[in-house]
Formats: structure tokens, sequence, C-alpha cells
């Protein structure tokens, strides 16, 4: 890759982050995953970069990529430390309207969806941020009616999970 | 009861994340090496190849000669000849059709696919190179059965062995299947480690389909 291809690549990357932030803190538990998640997408959207045509938004693309990294290609790393206890409180604090700090529920919904599985991780990411159905079934490659009938499913476990 | 709608706005209006990289952070990033699930069965793969042939090499007539003592009247029964041939046919037919497989089958492993086609594409390029082992198991084996089988007929063998045929076949197969179980169990071992998670994801993400 050309520096100039390059340049562009890591600004457009560097502006779109928040992105894949949000999938690496659905997918791992801590900061070192987190990070180590976030390096590990970034490697696969710079390798697969010279193919992105630009047919699609650069940010429609990376998310496509970010989630396969996360549900197929990502493994975690021994150095990284498993903070799971702090997701076992969830229960003990209750999803009370929204009196609660900003942070607090958006904590709280990552904790929720922390549980759910990988797959479901997926549905409920696009969900939340407004993706089409049929952009949903592009990216996991399953027809719309059963990423329908998979998102129903996945809604309805985040809602048990947020309201025991 | 919370409605499901509301997480859209908790999450749209969601602070952003701690952890931010400038660029440069990000070019350093981008130069370190891939410790991706394709990164490991693609080592493993290689490793495999190599282990799997070299074996192989040391099976070639005169080594055969000098190991077990196979006089020009022994070789009259086909050893060498027989050695030499499936020694031919796999290295000219069976691995090179295996190593091109498994290079189509790798170069075919693409981020920018579904998460779907991504999935069987790994899981395609990993049975592969199980094919291959598989492969080089089976010729081992039928080659080893040939070799003691065309021994046992040699009048020194009778001679010199006193236990009744059926023992030592006994004990051949024994050596055999408990040789292909050790493989197998570590083979099992391995990939049940790498491919848990990916194979859990692609039953999930096909459940329902049919």
């Amino acid at each position: 890759m050309n520096k100039e291809l390059k340049n562009k690549f890591v600004k457009e990357l560097q502006s779109n982050q928040g992105i894949i932030h949000k999938i690496c803190r659905a997918y791992t538990k801590g900061d070192a995953q987190h990070k180590d998640l976030f390096q590990e997408i970034s490697i696969q959207l710079f390798n697969a970069y010279p193919k992105f045509r630009g047919d699609a938004k650069f940010s429609t693309w990376m998310y496509r990529v970010a989630i396969n990294t996360a549900i197929s290609l990502y493994r975690k790393s021994k150095r990284q430390v498993q903070t799971s206890e702090l997701f076992d409180n969830l229960k003990e604090l209750e999803f009370k309207d929204y009196d609660d700090t900003k942070d607090r529920q958006v904590a709280m919904l990552y904790q929720a969806i922390n549980k759910l599985n990988d797959i479901e991780k997926a549905l409920v990411l696009m969900y939340l941020d407004d993706k089409p159905y049929v952009e949903i079934s592009d990216v996991l490659g399953i027809s719309e009616v059963n990423a329908r009938v998979k998102m129903s499913r996945a809604k309805t476990k985040l809602r048990n999970i947020l309201n025991p | 009861m919370m409605a499901i709608d509301k997480l859209k706005d908790v999450w749209k209006n969601q602070p952003i994340s701690k952890i931010q990289f400038t660029e440069t952070d990000i070019y350093k990033m981008i130069h370190k090496k891939s410790t991706s699930l394709v990164k490991w069965i693609f080592y493993i793969s290689i490793i495999e190849f190599v282990v799997l042939i070299l074996p192989t090499l040391f099976m070639d007539s005169p080594s055969l000669e000098k190991e077990f003592g196979i006089t020009q009247f022994e070789n009259e029964l086909g050893i060498v000849g027989f050695v030499k041939i499936v020694n031919i046919i796999n290295y000219v037919i069976i691995v090179p059709f295996f190593i091109y497989s498994f290079y189509k089958n790798y170069k075919n492993i693409c981020v920018n696919n579904t998460s779907k086609k991504l999935m069987s594409n790994i899981l395609k390029t990993k049975k592969t190179v199980s094919y291959y082992v598989y492969s080089q198991l089976f010729i081992a084996a039928f080659t080893l059965i040939y070799i003691l089988y065309k021994l046992t007929l040699t009048a020194s063998f009778q001679s010199h062995v006193e236990v009744s045929m059926v023992l030592v076949w006994l004990i051949f197969s024994v050596i055999i299947a408990i040789t292909l179980l050790v493989v197998w169990l570590v083979y099992k071992l391995l990939y049940g480690i790498l491919l848990n998670k990916l194979n859990k994801n692609y039953k999930e993400l096909l459940k329902e389909e049919e």
C-alpha cells in the first residue's frame, strides 16, 4: 500500500474509531482485551483496505469487518486480565428508569449486551445503531426473515437480562 | 418493564469511549502482527504439512534396505518397488493437490465477506488440512501393513519368529490403532480449543435457516 493511501486509511480509521470502540466494549471484558480487539480489527481493516472499493461508505465497510473480526477471527490472548467478576453483579443493580447518570445507564446496557452470545451481540449492536434489516442480513450472510427471527429472540433475551 | 426501544436513546447518547487512539497509535497498531484465528490455522497447517512429509522422506529404498536388511531376494517381494510407487503418487499427486487446495481456500478467506461466508471458508481451509492428515495417515498405515505382510512371508522371518501369525498381526494392529488414536486425540484437542468459538458461532448463525 502506498504512503498516501496508508495515511488516508489511518485518518479515516482515527475519525471513525467510535464504531469500533462500541464493538470492542460489547465483545470484551476490560480495557486490555478492548485494546487487543481494537488492534486486531485495525490490522484486519488495514489488510482488507486495498479491496475496499468505496461502493459502500467507509463506516459501513468498517462495521462489517469489525463484526467479522469479533465473531470469527479474534482470539483472546493470555495476557488479558479477566474482569468477569464485575459483570456478575449485574443482577444486583436495578435498571431503574432514567434517574441514574448517563454513564451508569450505558454501563448497564453494555453489561447486559455482554451476557448475550456473539451472534446476538452483533444483532443487538446493529439494532441499536439503527441498521436496516437488509444491511444486517448482508453483514451476517443470513436471510432477512432469519435475521428478524433472531433479532426478536435477541431483544427478548436482552430485555430479560435488564428486567430480571 | 423497560421498553427496548428506549435503549436506543441510551445507546445514541453514550459518551465517547474513554479509550481513544491517535493517528500515531493507529499507525503503530496496523504494523503489528495479526494474532487472529486464521493466522493460527495457517501456522499449524504449515507445521502439519512439514511434519507429515518427514517420515515418508525416510522411506526411500536405500534406507529401507539398510534399516530392514532387505536383501536382493526380498526386494523381489516387491517392497522397494511398492514404496517407490506409493511415494511417487504421494509427492506428485496427493501432496501437491492438498497444498494447492489449502492455498486456494486460504486465499478465499476474506473479512469483506459476510460472516457466514467467512466462517465457512475458515472451516473449509481447516478441513483441507484434516483431509491431508487423514490421507497421510492412511498411506503410512497402508504401506506399513504391506511391508509387514511381505516380511512375514520371508523365510528369515518365519525361521526366527516362533509365535503364531495371529499374534503377530494382533500386535501390529494394536500398535497402528494406538498411533491413530493418539494422533486423533491430539488433533481433536488442538482444533477443539482453536475452533470452539467459531464452530459455536457458525452453528448459531445457521440455526433456524433450514
